[in-house]
């Protein structure tokens, strides 16, 4: 049995780890883990049987992917017979009909169900009339027309996305890197840009986030979308990090700042005075604004 | 997602939710690591069996209207599910002789030479009642509430039962030595002094 840790109860603690403890209990236990170091260590060792745990009992589907694990590999719930089941519960059928459909009441195994598939109801052929006709011709020219309106839309957002999926895996690559997370370990913002300068087309001026409690780190290089990128990485007083990823473009349109989700990542990405800009970090969504708020307000406009 | 359609009880089960939502897919995973119990169920293909027709059992009974009424369909269907694995498990151990089949402790044996990792082996090793606690939270991503309202068990009770899941797990690794995950094993809370020494 576990001897109860001091200063934080146990099931604060299994809460944090489960990721069900209300966010500002878990504050308030991340603020005591700092102070008590030996918490932590018992919170961390509880992650890694979690992650452990997960790694050992993959999913099935994923397992039996690459070994051919046949009919109950497969990504559905159920096997064929139960497929077709579900889909009559939805088409509003009675599944009783078919025989050995229910479990026995005491509880032994199942004889697996022989019945196909129904075949569809049949249906009176729809009359056609000259309306239905038209829409029937007009169908794919409005098709196009709606593919050539939203292609716009779509290509500008895939191109924001390209960028910020690249920052947010430079940012899984290289922030929770204990080594090497900065090519220049380096707190001077100075010293960064005219690192950064060199290396990179129009290096952005790596911004100052001392104001929301975030201490420079240092940067380096990581690939963007389409051009090498700078990377600049901070530090808050949990050690939580953040990173920056700025990008030069060739005249983007303004854009607003945007939030993607990326498992526990949130990246903020936006476009302003010809860069793109990614922030990268584990935060809440309204953290991630402000702190994108801050770093626009502090850019040159251009 | 699932949802409930105008009958009261019961499921439907949405396109939606056989593609996407992959429900079917963590009930599985959780079965397999659940019914492999180095006992009554020692080798992969019998597991197969078992949690197919375990959780084919629970879907038809969720469909039913059976199970705890209120709450998510999804806990439902583990809640059913980990019903009638109990049931089973039951039966068998009666014809094995044993009483108690909660907090026997099954004897590791059949399974040893198998390509199990040391932490599939210590799982297994659990009681079950421990075993399913743990990977209802952990594989099956429940919260606390939910796994305590599909155990039909108290919210203490089943952070006692993670906890105490948890150490056992922990001791088991660290008797076995297993290299691979190394740092499980670490003593942590019983650590004093630290890793660094000053040298002068």
């Amino acid at each position: 049995m576990i001897s109860a840790p001091r200063r934080a109860s146990i099931g604060n603690m299994l809460a944090y780890v489960d990721n069900c403890l209300p966010q500002q209990d878990r504050a308030a236990l991340e603020d005591r883990m700092i102070e008590y170091p030996e918490l932590k260590s018992q919170v961390d060792l509880w992650l890694l049987q979690n992650e452990a745990i997960r790694a050992a009992f993959p999913d099935p589907s994923l397992k039996a992917a690459s070994t051919g694990g046949g009919d109950f590999a497969r990504g559905s719930f159920a096997p064929d017979h139960m497929r077709w089941s579900l889909r009559t519960i939805r088409e509003g059928k009675e599944l009783d009909r078919r025989p050995h459909a229910a479990p026995g009441p005491t509880g032994e195994s199942l004889p697996v169900p022989l019945a196909a598939p129904l075949a569809p109801a049949r249906q009176a052929k729809p009359k056609r009339n000259a309306r239905a006709i038209a829409q029937w011709a007009l169908r794919p020219l409005a098709g196009a027309l709606a593919l050539w309106a939203g292609s716009a839309a779509v290509f500008s957002s895939d191109q924001s996305g390209a960028f910020a999926g690249a920052a947010t895996a430079a940012y899984r690559a290289f922030a929770d890197n204990a080594t090497h997370p900065v090519e220049i370990a380096t707190s001077d913002r100075d010293a960064l840009n005219k690192w950064f300068a060199p290396q990179i087309v129009r290096a952005a001026p790596v911004p100052d986030l001392a104001a929301s409690g975030l201490t420079l780190l240092g940067g380096r290089i990581a690939p963007g979308a389409f051009l090498p990128a700078g990377f600049a990485l901070y530090e808050n007083r949990r050690h939580e990090r953040f990173a920056l990823e700025v990008e030069a473009l060739d005249s983007p349109p303004q854009t607003d700042v945007e939030i993607r989700e990326s498992g526990a990542v949130l990246c903020a990405s936006w476009t302003e005075a010809g860069h793109s800009f990614a922030l990268i970090g584990r935060a809440s969504r309204t953290q991630m604004m402000a702190l994108a708020r801050l770093i626009r307000e502090g850019q040159p406009k251009g | 997602m699932i949802n409930i359609n105008a009958t009261p009880g019961r499921l439907v089960l949405t396109p939606k939710y056989e593609a996407a939502d992959n429900t079917g897919g963590l009930l599985r995973r959780f079965g397999l690591a659940v019914a492999r119990d180095n006992r009554f169920v020692c080798d992969e293909r019998s597991a197969r069996v078992l949690v197919e027709n375990l959780s084919r059992r629970a879907l038809l009974a969720a469909r039913n209207g059976e199970g705890p009424r209120q709450g998510d369909p999804r806990l439902r269907l583990f809640s059913l599910f980990i019903c009638f694995y109990r049931r089973h498990v039951r039966l068998a151990a009666a014809e094995d002789g044993a009483s108690d089949i909660a907090s026997h402790n099954y004897p590791s044996g059949a399974d040893s030479s198998d390509s199990a990792s040391p932490l599939e082996r210590a799982v297994r090793n659990l009681p079950l009642e421990l075993r399913e606690s743990l990977l209802l939270v952990v594989l099956g991503r429940f919260s606390h509430i939910e796994a305590a309202q599909a155990l039909d068990i108290s919210l203490a009770a089943l952070i006692d039962r993670l906890a105490r899941g948890r150490a056992m797990l922990a001791a088991e690794l660290s008797q076995a030595r297993a290299p691979s995950p190394h740092h499980l094993h670490r003593p942590v809370l019983q650590r004093s002094a630290p890793y660094l020494r000053l040298i002068k």
